[in-house]
């Protein structure tokens, strides 16, 4: 049984200037599954709603974001729960415990004028069954699985690296041994040498508790490295699916096409061409496939009907002329 | 040097040169006058009849030393601060012979009684219902504090001091409307004499309160609408964490840093307020006195008080820096 | 051949004075040479903190070595203070800034501020002078002034508006660009076109470019020379494709071998 099934979902910001109804189809029709033990990578530019997409998977919809449609089930070893109906308790209950986040900006995600124990406590303690002192036990030996020694609890968030505060923030979604965490550009604002690092913990804190990892970024080059299967969002839809292998190596819809083409590499000065035109506006989407204006292969249909996704040895894709597989 | 004690250390200097500038300007405005207070008190003693003009000489003499003008102007300044050091601010002139430091110490009690009481009142309220009325927003009860608290504070103070007034000393008499306490009332700390003190205080307390306490909570609540969108509330949320410690340790607990700031900022304008609350109410404090003295041509007196207020409310705005970076962290290390 | 732009020795702590505590040596006796009618992208990277923006903010005059000079064309920098001078200095020196939301005024419509650019820095007069030179530079970086005309920075793409900033820089005909991560917080489906203009610049224009970057693919894209800055110096220099394809320094090594490839590595169990 899948782990994390997201079916249908549909999560506008439903605003309105000078009276006037605006809204901002961020995530539309988005379906996909996430497996246990498995890190799945979800990909696309800057405003294609990756972040949407989790807060509504997270339930951590406000208002102007509204879900219009779908649902999001979350099946634990404690039952199955559907986000979008549980009560604040429910909620509460499974949060950190079964389902836990690494935020993009981790930089902000730590309360500054507290040190860094409190958010053990606060986060966690309700979860862990054991006395303060015990508990604090508990977190100083996970603290050393992210080599961090015990005195960043005693830390305030300015007095530590961007590293380190990164690795504090895994520790602490990794402390209750959650069974699915989500990871929102976990590393974007990091130096690449403590990128790596950061990256194979998350790798080697996964494989050790066999959690599920829902990963979050615009970089290609952190999925080709880290996750075992693969999404690209495209203008608030999910475009193209498979194994993160098969994604690169084939990538069938043309906008991964383009993108993986285009990606710059080390030893490699070949002249690449750029993707002309500009990101769709959400707020306006093009008509059928919101890729069209941009697409070297659009046809009439692709301006009148959205793709349907289809699929093909477990690899989808959302196109009406894809590379064949 | 790091840390704490550098902090408090260039804490302490600015609190020094604050004051040093204050007492100096205090100085350089009180002998730029053209009253002159030997001849002032000699005129006043002597007017009823001529005394011989040696003793007048001699009264002038001792006149100069009482206030510290003797000899040259450096001599004086020396003088001055010598005089600053042990709080011996000379004679009143209003109320001779009595010592400058004998009037102030009597009123100061007051002033600094009623500013405490009102001022912590007013910060503590403003800011707890602001807090939780940017943290509840859809709260009807807190909407309607929202209302009024923004509905007072464009009113100016004397307009609400007045209005007390007449409410409360006219058309509902229950509380009294002037001075400290009953007058030739024993003060005797009886359970009586309190009473008495705290029904006295109530119109003042309140008239400050009325108008500060919009100000602490507009000011709370913007930044607490702010502060609930930061990330590390957010990420509280999505863990989680209990609401109510959400708004006290995440919320609040951050926003209290630049209301902490705000309190050092505005103590000058409260102290200023006091000055006139104490002329509405008769309330016996250092602002009457200095009216007083002003109106009197009181020399010593108003540098006395001038010279005590620059210390007080520099004094207080040490304290609270001081204590500032226990309330952020971030302070430390800058 | 004679010099564009040369650093001897060039130095910058920040800190230090009365009140402070700790110096922080951002730059640290730095020395480079840029020929004159010999067009070309010189990188620097380094991780942040290794003062790379410091260095391209003494290049552009915007903060005074702390030792070392700095000449630009033969002048050296510290002499020009006058406003004429430092107008006839920014016109041959431009900047671009990592993020071309925040470089622009969100109020201000960007045909404005290609106009005034235009007027002010190239010196130009007239509305027909003033609109062809606009649209003179935003066809170099393939644009039109038909396409941004009357628009605000948000009705843009990323992408686009880096364009724009670009054009307003070439509007001035510089002779030198610095550009201070450009492409960073740009898309990835928009950075490819925005490198590949830096090189279009630099071939068809003849402009040389200070590219500045932490990202070593990139870099190894475009860049004809390169340093490589650590906290403040220069730890390794020289052709760009010799040094990345085979980094002498460890610090080099380090940098070289953290870069993520965007293969899938083969051997690694992918479910
Ligand atoms: N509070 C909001 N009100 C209205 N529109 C919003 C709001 N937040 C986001 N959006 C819009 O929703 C769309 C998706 O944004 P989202 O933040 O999910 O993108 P993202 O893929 O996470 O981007 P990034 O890579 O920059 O983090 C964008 O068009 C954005 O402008
Ligand atoms: S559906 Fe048509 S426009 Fe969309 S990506 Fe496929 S070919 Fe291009
Ligand atoms: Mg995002």
């Amino acid at each position: 049984m899948s782990v994390l099934v997201v079916d249908g979902l549909r999560a506008y910001y439903r605003t309105s200037a000078f009276g006037v109804p605006r809204d901002v189809r961020a995530v539309d029709e988005v379906s996909f599954t996430v497996e246990a033990g498995e890190i799945y990578g979800l990909a696309g530019e800057s405003s294609s709603g990756k972040t949407t997409l989790i807060k509504t998977i997270a339930a951590a919809t406000q208002p102007p974001l509204e879900v219009l449609a779908g649902t999001v089930t979350f099946n634990f070893p404690t039952g199955t729960i559907e986000m979008q109906r549980a009560g604040r308790d429910t909620l509460a209950a499974i949060r950190w415990r079964h389902l836990s986040y690494i935020m993009q900006g981790s930089m902000s995600v730590l309360n500054p004028v507290r040190r860094v124990r409190h958010a053990f406590v606060d986060f966690a303690f309700r979860h862990i069954k054991q006395s303060m002192p015990r508990f604090l036990d508990t977190v100083r030996g996970h603290l050393a699985r992210v080599q961090l020694g015990p005195d960043v609890l005693d830390a305030y968030p300015h007095q530590l690296s961007g590293g380190m505060r990164q690795r504090v923030t895994i520790a602490l979604a990794t402390v209750c041994r959650p069974e699915f965490i989500i990871a929102d550009e976990p590393t974007t604002a990091l130096d690449v040498v403590v990128q790596k690092d950061v990256l194979a913990m998350i790798r080697e804190i996964q494989r050790e508790l066999g959690s599920s990892i829902l990963f979050v970024t615009h970089d290609m080059a952190v999925h080709a490295n880290l996750a075992d299967r693969l999404g690209i969002m495209y203008g608030g839809r999910l475009v193209e699916e498979g194994r993160t292998a098969d994604v690169f190596r084939s990538p069938r819809h043309p906008y991964t096409a383009h993108l993986i083409a285009s990606l710059p590499r080390l030893g490699d000065a070949a002249p690449k061409a750029g993707l002309t035109g500009a990101p769709p506006n959400l707020a306006d989407p093009p008509t059928g496939c919101r890729f069209h204006p941009r697409c070297p292969l659009a046809s009439d249909i692709c301006r009148r009907e959205v793709p349907p996704m289809t699929e093909t040895l477990g690899h989808r894709v959302a196109c009406f002329h894809p590379e064949p597989s | 040097m790091t840390g704490y004690p550098f902090y408090l250390l260039t804490r302490l200097g600015q609190f020094a040169l604050v004051v040093f500038i204050g007492i100096n300007l205090a100085f350089v405005v009180t002998h730029a006058t053209p009253i002159d207070p030997v001849e002032q008190s000699i005129a006043a003693s002597t007017q009823f009849g001529s005394t011989n003009p040696e003793a007048v000489e001699m009264m002038r003499q001792s006149l100069k030393e009482l206030y510290g003008l003797q000899g040259g102007l450096w001599d004086q300044y020396a003088a001055f601060w010598r005089r600053v050091a042990v709080g011996d601010f000379g004679p009143s002139l209003s109320a001779f012979p009595t010592p400058v430091a004998t009037l102030i110490g009597r009123a100061l009690p007051w002033t600094v009684a009623l500013l405490v009481v009102s001022t912590l009142l007013t910060w503590v309220l403003g800011n707890l219902l602001g807090g939780l009325a940017g943290y509840y927003r859809r709260n009807r009860a807190l909407r309607v504090a929202g209302i009024v608290a923004m509905a007072f504070h464009p009113i100016p103070y004397y307009i609400v001091a007045f209005l007390l007034l007449i409410v409360f000393g006219y058309l509902w008499p229950v509380l009294p409307i002037s001075g400290g306490y009953i007058m030739n009332m024993e003060r005797d700390w009886s359970w009586a004499f309190i009473g008495s003190l705290v029904s006295h205080a109530i119109l003042p307390v309140a008239s400050l309160a009325l108008v500060g306490l919009g100000g602490w909570f507009m000011g709370m609540r913007s930044l607490v609408s702010n502060i609930v969108t930061e990330d590390y509330v957010t990420y509280a949320e999505l863990a989680g964490v209990e609401r109510r410690r959400i708004l006290g340790s995440y919320v609040m607990r951050n926003a209290l840093v630049p209301q902490v700031t705000g309190l050092a900022m505005s103590l000058g304008a409260i102290f200023n307020g006091a000055i006139i609350t104490e002329q509405v109410f008769g309330y016996p404090g250092v602002g009457t006195l200095l009216i007083s003295a002003v109106h009197a041509g009181d020399y010593s007196l108003v540098l006395g008080i001038t010279t005590v207020s620059i210390l007080a409310v520099s004094a207080a705005v040490l304290l609270i820096d001081l204590a500032y970076p226990l309330l952020d962290p971030r302070v430390k290390a800058r | 051949m004679s010099a564009l732009l040369e650093l001897e020795n060039v130095s910058r702590t920040y800190g230090g004075g009365l009140f402070s505590r700790r110096q922080v040596m951002a730059v640290n006796d730095v020395s480079l040479r840029l020929e004159e009618g010999r067009p070309e992208i010189f990188t620097v990277v380094g991780e942040s903190g290794s003062g790379k923006t410091t260095l391209a903010r003494m290049i552009l005059n915007m903060v005074p070595p702390s030792a070392g000079t700095i000449r630009f064309q033969g002048t050296d920098l510290a002499t020009v203070r006058a406003a004429a001078e430092r107008l006839a200095f920014m016109r041959k020196v431009q900047p671009i800034f990592q993020n071309p939301f925040e470089a622009f005024n969100p109020m201000k419509r960007v045909d404005r501020y290609l106009f005034a650019t235009a007027r002010r820095m190239a010196d130009v007069q007239g509305d027909a002078a003033i609109t062809e030179a606009a649209d003179a530079a935003l066809k170099s970086v393939g644009l039109s002034l038909a396409e941004v005309r009357g628009r605000f920075p948000h009705q843009l793409s990323g992408g686009q508006l880096q364009r724009v900033a670009i054009a307003r820089a070439l509007i001035s005909r510089p002779a030198l660009l610095v550009a201070d991560e450009p492409v960073s917080m740009i898309d990835a489906s928009l950075r490819a076109s925005i490198v590949n203009l830096l090189r279009e610049l630099r071939d068809r224009n003849g402009l040389t470019i200070i590219y500045i970057t932490h990202d070593l693919a990139t870099a190894y894209y475009v860049s004809d020379r390169i340093i490589i800055m650590r906290r403040g110096s220069v730890v390794e220099s020289g052709d760009a494709r010799t040094v990345l394809d085979n980094p002498q320094h460890p610090y080099s090594q380090l940098l070289k071998s953290s870069v993520l490839s965007p293969e899938v590595p083969t051997g690694v169990s992918h479910a």
